[in-house]
């Protein structure tokens, strides 16, 4: 009883709160209360606002996306850099054969010039060319066909054929020789719909979306039979459409998860609102992967045509444009270089595909079937064959600018280059001199290195510029020129030798007090630090002394006490500073007697810089290997323009080119020298370091300025001097190149005497 | 000063033709001929660019300096069309043929000079302009 009064008493007491909440609602159940049914709908409503609310910014951020990117930069374009284009003149020196090879290296093709990039030589003095056309930043150049006459290994005549006339000179377009990558090493050559052949049109709709006209950018049935596939567990299908697959390309990443082909479907249907569908069709083709060449991923149906058959995209057969619509599906698998078999039987799927949907005839099925891939055996524009020089160019780049894949800088101050918009370099390699210089250094290398035994692993660096205006035309490292390894004439820092007196000549020949015929002392001499006690007592090449010299004399045998006496007299500090004037940037933190004789490190680029002022008559020209940055549709964006300064009274300058022609003809270089022919003159330096671990020349005509180095990249000595080993090199090189080497021009100011039946110029004030 | 410029280097343009028409080198003619017209429509640097091209061919024409230190000049880089006129004049040498070209290069250094605010420079360009042209 107890038990039950207890038990009942606290349910009347306290009765459970469901039950009182039943008791109060149960008046609005027969009577129902606006104010709780109100609050139920508002609920649902608001979540349902929200969801559209976040839907659409999310359709609205991907709409963004979607326009900012395909109406901005849609493709990542390297930067294309060019050779030196040819010109063509009347007068000038070239050989059919020099020409014949320039038009073969920029991809021309003999034949009947009917259309253009084609040539036609007619017996030994004649050569036909339909020139391609080429936008420069000043002018484009239209396509030409011309009729080019020589005579004597010169170019007679240039005529102008459609209409008939002469014309005095026509530039060829350059030669591409290098590409530079922005981070992701994507390769493409951007095309427009116009240009892609109707038949890699049907091939991709037969193939990826046949129904690609008719719908607003995603499939339903397409979709819907993918579900089903997945369903039924057969193989994962995409159900994509052609719209959807770049849409993936372009912004997506390829994981296959739910959030990521939702994104898809909404970004498809967004492009096929905001772009028609030639828009859409003209980016895929432009996009879509067709390879891989070791880093470099090639996209788009232009590049993939230069890839597999080294030719233009408008060139393409049906057999070849069903090769490249196959690749789309897995361009490693069905890689026709690499599973020629898996290839050959995708290829043929896509013509029978074509053939069943009408787009070909039967007959033009079998016999694209029948035909073989037609592929290039090595892949196109993969290795580039001057790599020193394009480390020369980025060098220069990253000088000059702030770029993307070049940064190693933080200076603000520099202007920022993107290299992922297809800018295109021309440069000033001249690919002749560069061939020949290669040729000369190779072939000179390996006759060297079987006279010493110490020699046998040397190797070599050679810089050639114009001595007018700085442009670096060769630029050649080591016996194999091709393979990019240690940059050695933009790297090697090697010590320059006899090369640096010609500083302490200028500096002297600057002087009233001097003259090419002043006595200068060749005595012994002896040095000590005052720090240290050290002792320095240099000795001359021939370890004796000579007494009272002329000065030129001194130079011409690079008498080393006669140099440092004369460089002690004139001071370390005029010395240096002379140094600066010829062009040296690099700091040198303390200047030693030992110096003057060339105890100082360099690289050949650097010592090309200093004798690059000597070879313009005193007046410093930047050494630099671009000439002009455009944009990809060719709008200049840096035009590096001739640019000089006068840093030395030009009489001097000549005198000094005397004493270095001395040198060439009479002093150091004279057992070399007997082997070029006699109307060339050249003035030149020898350099040789000590225990002959380094040997340098530099040589300076009227076209061209050279400085050669060569040695063992381990710096062991190898046996050969500056006459003896770089002035070899050298003199083949010139042999090979047969250069203008004219007297220079006199400067107003000179006059000559006889002395010793040798005509001297002197300063007449 | 514009004014002043142009007058100057066309004159030196018909100067220069005439000169390398005997020479026969017609290629440098027709750069010259076609930088002279881009010149005269105010495409400045388009001029400089084919006497840079001109200069490839022929590195020793003291009239090609010349007249790409004229079109520096009318471009107002003084320091650049100052230097490029001292080349000018170095190439030609002591030569009498190319004596009014010398002093064409001193006034037009003269210009560079005044126009570089620099009068040390501008008196002695001046100095051997009137020197040259007393001789």
């Amino acid at each position: 009883m107890i038990r039950t009064r207890n038990t009942r008493r606290p349910i009347r007491r306290r009765p459970p709160p469901q039950r009182r909440r039943r008791t109060s609602y149960s008046t609005p159940k027969k009577r129902p209360n606006p104010r709780k049914s109100g609050f139920r709908f508002k609920w649902r409503w608001l979540i349902l606002i929200i969801g559209l609310i976040i839907l659409s910014y999310h359709v609205i951020s991907l709409d963004i996306k979607v326009r900012k990117l395909f109406e901005g930069k849609r493709w990542s374009l390297p930067a294309r850099v060019y050779a030196r284009p040819l010109e063509i003149y009347t007068g000038m020196s070239l050989t059919t054969q020099a020409l014949n090879e320039e038009l073969k290296a920029l991809g021309y093709r003999k034949g009947s010039t009917n259309s253009a990039g084609k040539y036609n030589p007619i017996g030994n003095n004649i050569v036909k060319i339909r020139t391609r056309a080429f936008k420069f930043w000043e002018a484009t150049d239209p396509s030409r066909l011309v009729k080019i006459r020589f005579s004597s290994n010169k170019v007679q005549s240039i005529t102008e054929l459609e209409p008939t006339r002469q014309v005095a000179l026509l530039r060829l377009p350059p030669k591409l020789i290098g590409k530079i990558y922005p981070n992701h090493k994507e390769d493409r050559i951007v095309v427009r719909l116009e240009d892609i052949p109707q038949s890699l049109i049907n091939a991709l709709i037969a193939m990826e979306d046949r129904h690609f006209y008719n719908h607003m950018g995603i499939s339903i049935r397409g979709i819907a039979r993918a579900i089903l596939t997945n369903i039924k567990g057969g193989q994962i299908q995409g159900g994509s459409t052609i719209t959807q697959q770049l849409v993936k390309n372009l912004y997506l990443s390829s994981a296959r998860t739910f959030k990521r082909k939702f994104n898809e479907a909404i970004m498809a249907l967004l492009l096929e609102w905001h772009y028609s569908k030639n828009q859409i069709l003209e980016a895929y083709f432009n996009e879509v992967f067709l390879g891989q060449d070791g880093s470099r991923a090639i996209h788009g149906v232009g590049m993939a045509a230069r890839f597999y058959f080294n030719r233009p995209l408008e060139e393409l057969k049906l057999h070849q444009v069903a090769l490249l619509v196959s690749l789309i599906r897995g361009a490693s698998m069905y890689n026709p270089r690499r599973h020629p078999k898996r290839a050959l039987a995708r290829r043929n799927l896509v013509l029978d595909t074509m053939s069943k949907l009408g787009k070909i005839s039967p007959m033009e099925a079998r016999r694209a079937k029948k035909t073989r891939f037609d592929i290039e055996k090595s892949t196109a524009e993969s290795q580039f064959p001057y790599p020193a020089f394009m480390g020369l160019v980025r060098s220069q780049l990253r000088t000059d600018y702030r770029t993307e894949d070049l940064r190693t800088t933080s200076d603000t101050k520099k202007k920022a280059l993107d290299l992922s918009e297809g800018l295109r370099i021309i440069t000033t390699l001249d690919p002749f001199l560069q061939k020949k210089g290669e040729q000369a250094m190779r072939s000179s290398l390996t006759k060297l290195s079987k006279k010493r035994r110490k020699a046998r692993k040397i190797e070599g660096a050679m810089v050639v510029t114009r001595c007018d205006n700085g442009e670096v035309v060769a630029f050649i490292n080591g016996r194999k020129a091709k393979y990019d390894g240690f940059n050695r004439p933009l790297k090697a820092r090697r010590q320059i030798g006899s090369l640096v007196k010609v500083a302490v000549y200028l500096a002297a020949l600057e002087r009233s007090s001097y003259s090419l015929t002043s006595r200068i002392s060749d005595h012994p001499y002896r040095w000590v630090d005052r720090y240290t006690g050290t002792v320095w007592k240099p000795q001359n090449y021939d370890h004796r002394s000579h007494g009272s010299v002329y000065l030129y004399k001194a130079l011409a045998n690079s008498y080393n006490l006669a140099t440092v006496r004369l460089g002690k007299k004139l001071g370390l500090k005029t010395f240096h500073e002379t140094l600066k004037r010829l062009g040296l940037t690099r700091e040198l933190k303390n200047i030693y007697p030992s110096m003057l004789l060339g105890s100082l490190s360099l690289t050949p680029l650097e010592v090309a810089q200093l004798y690059q002022t000597i070879a313009s008559g005193g007046f410093h020209v930047p050494v630099h290997a671009i000439r002009d940055v455009l944009t990809h549709e060719g709008k200049p964006v840096q035009r590096y323009a001739l640019s000089m300064e006068k840093r030395f009274d030009p009489t001097s300058v000549f005198l000094l080119n005397f004493a270095m022609q001395q040198a060439v003809r009479n002093g150091t270089g004279r057992k070399i020298s007997k082997t070029l022919p006699k109307h060339m003159v050249f003035a030149g330096k020898t350099g040789t370091s000590n225990d002959l671990r380094d040997s340098w020349f530099a040589g300076i005509g009227s076209e061209f300025s050279t400085v050669t180095w060569v040695g063992r990249d381990d710096n062991k000595p190898m046996g050969l001097s500056g006459g003896s080993g770089a002035m070899v090199v050298w003199r083949n090189f010139i042999r090979s190149i047969n250069p203008q080497a004219l007297p220079p021009r006199v400067p107003a100011g000179i006059k000559w005497r006889t002395i010793n039946g040798l005509k001297i110029p002197y300063k007449s004030n | 000063m514009l004014k002043t410029n142009k007058v100057i280097i066309l004159l030196l343009f018909l100067f220069t033709s005439s000169a390398t028409m005997a020479d026969s080198r017609s290629a440098v003619v027709s750069l010259i001929m076609d930088a002279k017209t881009y010149f005269e429509n105010d495409q400045l640097e388009q001029s400089a660019a084919l006497l840079e091209r001109a200069l490839r061919i022929m590195p020793h024409d003291p009239y090609l300096w010349h007249n790409l230190a004229g079109v520096r000049l009318t471009q107002e880089d003084w320091n650049r069309a100052a230097n490029l006129a001292k080349k000018s004049n170095s190439l030609a040498g002591d030569d009498s043929t190319y004596k009014e070209l010398r002093v064409r290069n001193w006034v037009l250094i003269t210009q560079a000079c005044e126009g570089m605010g620099n009068n040390k420079c501008t008196d002695e360009a001046r100095s051997r302009a009137q020197a040259l042209l007393r001789n």
